[in-house]
């Protein structure tokens, strides 16, 4: 690299990180978030904070620590060169508590029953240096000597147990960046993406008031005031207690907690596109429309046939004329042969918690028509008279009654972005399942291997039929391999069939797993039931399968 | 062959920029290699699992399954345990601060004995240290006590004095006058010990009767013990089981697993230990007191680590782990640069800790030789009998 630019390295010193993801105890935080390195180096500028009889030069060099901390935090979040980790199963660990009260305390270790359970994830890295690469930044040296300095103070990242040694290395030792922060005017990216807690300015101060620790001495000095003091004085004392702690003193009140500090800004990070990549791309334009749930039951993806027949019905009766594109139907009545819009569910799978239950639904367009053309046709149902979104009712029957408006928020669910559906990879795995397009001949109770070949087959046409190439593997279940998303096949957990024509057979339908020799853009929705939701396809990541 | 680690070389890496000692030791089981041994079982009677790459034999990347045999916090506990069987055997007797509080003669149901520092889970700011007396006075409101109130990362030494090892071991005086802000030292040693290409085995329990009772032979339990009951239909009447006769037939689930061989990284961090600065009387700071203090305590350190090391790791039943090499200690100074390499044994450990300290007292950071000695309050020990008596009941119960 020759552009000007700094690095800080990481070096996990056990060959482990340990550090709880924000959302969950359960899971390990890999990689390390931004504002936890930068957390950590507040922490480690604030516990070496010169005392009053050190040399006045360990001050000066102390403050351009902090002047390095604040220009630090003005700079856009680093890029990030990282390696991939084993995880370690996370267990719960029963901790004796030392903050007994009450009649049946129990203080011999033995004896300490009452224990309270934690977690300590950690993870095994495959390479224990980290990077953290700020592109185009170039330090005054007195800010990159501070820098370099405060580095070496840090003792962990994460866990008291993840100690670590930092540098900043020289430029040609930092290895290309393997996330990168997502440019917010291109939607979409290659792979996986993470959501990583990044800081920025006024986070340094941010840090110091919830840490508190003037309020904390504060506290002290007017305690130890109401303790020694008499009469007049004490009361006075104690009235500028309770009004600067808005309540009363008494003796054994204990000081202010620092308060644990919540970085919730964050920043999308993709992997870098490598240049010359081939990006496949179906019928199915990836500016898709997403429309979320304003209100009504909560309903799971086994009701997507449902919804969307209600909101096709809503569409072809608001939207009038509505062009063939939009209906799937030519003039004659007959059905389009050309590719149309299709409509398909939002459902909350992948997740660790994920339950399957719909947030929305979208609107997939043929890539041929054009964003005109699309509001000319829908306009009158998506926007009132002044051009606002308006709320669209869609009656369920027995399941009730929903209403849905166009998402617009900055930061919506991730089930509500379009990049979930949209975006880019090579490999691709059902949330709803594939309808197969025809009756496979192989009986499976006397063939297995010959009929899930046989149904390979016809879901590798129907990659062709909406423009995509074969994968080149190709796995099937009746089980998702999207946490949360229901088995594709009718009962308990499980989609029901899709209603045929009348005197039609029932189709198989059947989850699918798909990987191509190139990435694929979204959205992607297979097989003879793919307008209206089932067979739609999500990125899928290693390690995601329940 | 690898130089011993001196003095002089802990005293550089501290005062320099070094960032750790680290060690990666090599343990087989104590019945050789391919035994089996247990790891810890966690809720759910789950163990601690996760895949590790190595290379095979042919050099490419593959995945095994390993498994944790012992954690930080355990092993943080057996290095403890190593010090206090030193400071007891007596190679490090008048050598090490540690705070007892002694519960011989309290007229326990069961004898206690004695619990210190290194034994307390929260090192000196255990409860149990807490509710101790120190010459009738409450320990933390006398004036060795209440040092403890003051200490910071900017005065290590009320601790360095009484209880060096929760500089090392890291201590959090949550319920002290400060509250959340009270004395917060990080641990600056971290052990853990892995298992290699770990493969599920199992186990197996039994008790075969020597003295043949049958299960249909019922008796009816009572304070004393038990009597027989006149028959089956006695109402209480129940198997000799339930008063530990008759034969237990073998139950087989899933135990244990057998390794390649056990890895245990120890790593000391030297920014840790910097962090610390011990004013001597009158609030008077000097680098080089600090640097003395510092070196003390990696010493100390290192010393835990060997002296556990050597002792064998007796992780738990079924579970002993010996060292199938010295323990090598590496120095990481330049990052990229190989580090240095330096053996040190538990004896020559020792020794080391015992000049580092007398070059801290001859700069005037001392600490307690003799072990500070608490006794019980009688709330503590009313309490203490109180809770062994419902112990006792617990267990009758349930038998």
């Amino acid at each position: 690299m020759n552009c000007p630019m700094i690095s800080l390295a990481l070096q996990y010193l056990t060959g482990y990180a340990s550090a709880t993801d924000a959302a969950s105890r359960y899971h390990v935080e890999w990689p390390p978030h931004p504002a936890r390195l930068f957390m950590a180096m507040v922490a480690a500028w604030h516990e070496t904070r010169p005392l009053g009889t050190d040399p006045q030069e360990a001050d000066e060099a102390w403050r351009q620590e902090g002047a390095a901390l604040r220009w630090l935090e003005e700079l856009p979040p680093p890029a990030l060169a990282v390696s991939d980790h084993d995880p370690r199963s996370v267990v719960e660990v029963f901790v004796p508590p030392n903050d007994m009260t009450g009649a049946k305390r129990t203080v011999v270790p033995a004896f300490r029953t009452n224990r309270q359970p934690r977690t300590f994830p950690r993870t095994r890295l495959h390479d224990d240096i980290a990077y953290f690469i700020w592109k185009d930044a170039d330090p005054d040296p007195a800010i990159r000597v501070a820098l370099e300095r405060l580095s070496g103070k840090l003792i962990r990242v994460g866990h008291s147990s993840s100690l670590v040694r930092a540098w900043l290395p020289p430029a040609e030792e930092v290895p290309s960046p393997n996330w990168i922060a997502a440019d917010p005017s291109v939607s979409f990216g290659i792979g996986a993406r993470l959501s990583l807690r990044t800081c920025g300015p006024g986070t340094l101060e941010y840090l110091e008031a919830q840490y508190g620790a003037e309020r904390n001495a504060r506290f002290i000095e007017l305690s130890d005031s109401i303790a020694s003091f008499k009469g007049k004085a004490r009361n006075e004392a104690k009235a500028r207690f309770e009004e600067e702690f808005g309540l009363p003193w008494r003796p054994g009140l204990r000081p202010p907690e620092p308060i644990r500090p919540v970085i919730s800004s964050t920043t999308t990070y993709c992997q870098p596109q490598p240049s010359g990549v081939n990006i496949y791309e179906s019928w199915f334009d990836h500016n898709i429309t997403i429309f979320s749930k304003f209100e009504g039951p909560n309903l799971g993806l086994e009701s997507t046939w449902q919804i969307l027949s209600a909101l096709r019905g809503t569409i072809l009766s608001v939207c009038d004329p509505v062009p063939e594109w939009a209906s799937g139907h030519q003039a004659s009545g007959a059905a389009s042969e050309s590719p149309h819009m299709a409509l398909f569910p939002l459902g909350y799978v992948g997740s660790m918690h994920a339950d399957g239950h719909l947030l929305g639904v979208a609107l997939a367009f043929p890539r041929n028509i054009s964003a005109r053309e699309r509001g000319r046709a829908l306009g009158r149902l998506l926007y009132d008279a002044d051009g606002t979104p308006q709320v669209i009712d869609l009656k369920l029957g027995k399941l009730g009654c929903w209403s849905i408006i166009l998402e617009d928020r900055p930061s919506p669910p991730l089930a509500l972005r379009p990049e979930t559906w949209a975006g880019t990879s090579d490999t691709w795995a059902s949330v709803t399942p594939v309808v197969l397009d025809r009756h496979p001949k192989t009986d499976p109770a006397k063939d297995r291997i010959g009929w899930k070949t046989e149904v390979a087959e016809i879901v590798a046409d129907a990659c062709q039929r909406i423009g995509l190439p074969v994968p080149i593997e190709i796995d099937i279940d009746k089980t998702s391999w999207h946490r949360g998303a229901p088995r594709s096949k009718p009962g308990p957990d499980g989609f029901p069939l899709v209603p045929q024509k009348p005197g039609g057979p029932l189709r198989p339908q059947i989850h699918v797993w798909l990987r191509f020799d190139s990435v694929v853009q979204g959205p992607v929705l297979l097989g003879a039931g793919r307008y209206r939701g089932y067979g739609l396809c999500k990125p899928w990541w290693k390690g995601e399968r329940q | 062959m690898k130089p011993q680690l001196d003095l002089s070389t802990v005293k550089a890496a501290v005062r320099g920029k070094a960032a750790a000692f680290r060690c990666r030791a090599v343990l087989q089981p104590a019945g050789g290699e391919g035994d089996k041994v247990f790891p810890p079982t966690y809720a759910g009677a789950v163990y601690a699992q996760e895949e590790r790459r190595v290379r095979d034999q042919e050099g490419n990347w593959t995945s095994v399954p390993c498994v944790l045999l012992d954690s930080v916090q355990s092993q943080a506990n057996r290095f403890e345990e190593a010090l206090q069987q030193a400071i007891d055997g007596g190679s490090l007797a008048g050598v090490v601060p540690v705070i007892e509080v002694d519960f011989s003669g309290a007229n326990l149901l069961a004898e206690v004995g004695r619990v210190t520092s290194l034994e307390a889970p929260h090192r000196a700011s255990d409860a149990i240290l807490r509710d101790g007396l120190l010459d009738g006075v409450p320990f933390r409101q006398s004036v060795e006590g209440a040092k403890l109130d003051e200490a910071s990362l900017a005065n290590a030494t009320p601790l360095y004095e009484i209880c060096p090892t929760a500089l090392i071991f890291g201590i959090w005086d949550s319920t002290g006058p400060k509250g959340g802000l009270g004395a917060k030292f990080q641990r600056s040693l971290v052990s853990e010990i892995v298992g290699i290409n770990a493969k599920a085995g199992v186990k197996t329990g039994s008790r075969i009767d020597p003295l043949q009772i049958r299960a249909a032979a019922k008796v009816i339990k009572s304070k004393d013990g038990y009597v027989l009951a006149k028959d089956d239909k006695q109402k209480g009447a129940v198997s000799p089981s339930e008063v530990n006769h008759g034969n237990i037939p073998p139950d087989i689930s899933v135990g244990g697993v057998t390794i390649d061989l056990a890895e245990q990284t120890c790593v000391l961090s030297l920014p840790a230990l910097r962090r610390l600065r011990f004013p001597l009387a009158g609030g008077r700071f000097d680098p080089e007191v600090d640097a003395a203090g510092r070196t003390v305590l990696a010493a100390l350190a290192l010393a835990s680590a060997a002296l556990a090391f050597e002792n064998g790791l007796d992780l738990r039943s079924r579970c002993l782990l010996w060292p199938s090499e010295p323990m090598v200690w590496q120095l990481l100074e330049i990052p990229g640069k190989p580090p240095r390499e330096f053996t040190i044994g538990g004896e020559e450990a020792v020794i080391l800790l015992k000049q580092a300290v007398e070059e801290a007292e001859s700069l005037g950071l001392k600490w307690r030789r003799e072990p500070l000695r608490l006794t019980p309050s009688p709330q503590l020990v009313a309490l203490l009998r109180r809770s062994q008596e419902i112990a006792a009941a617990e267990t009758s119960e349930t038998e």
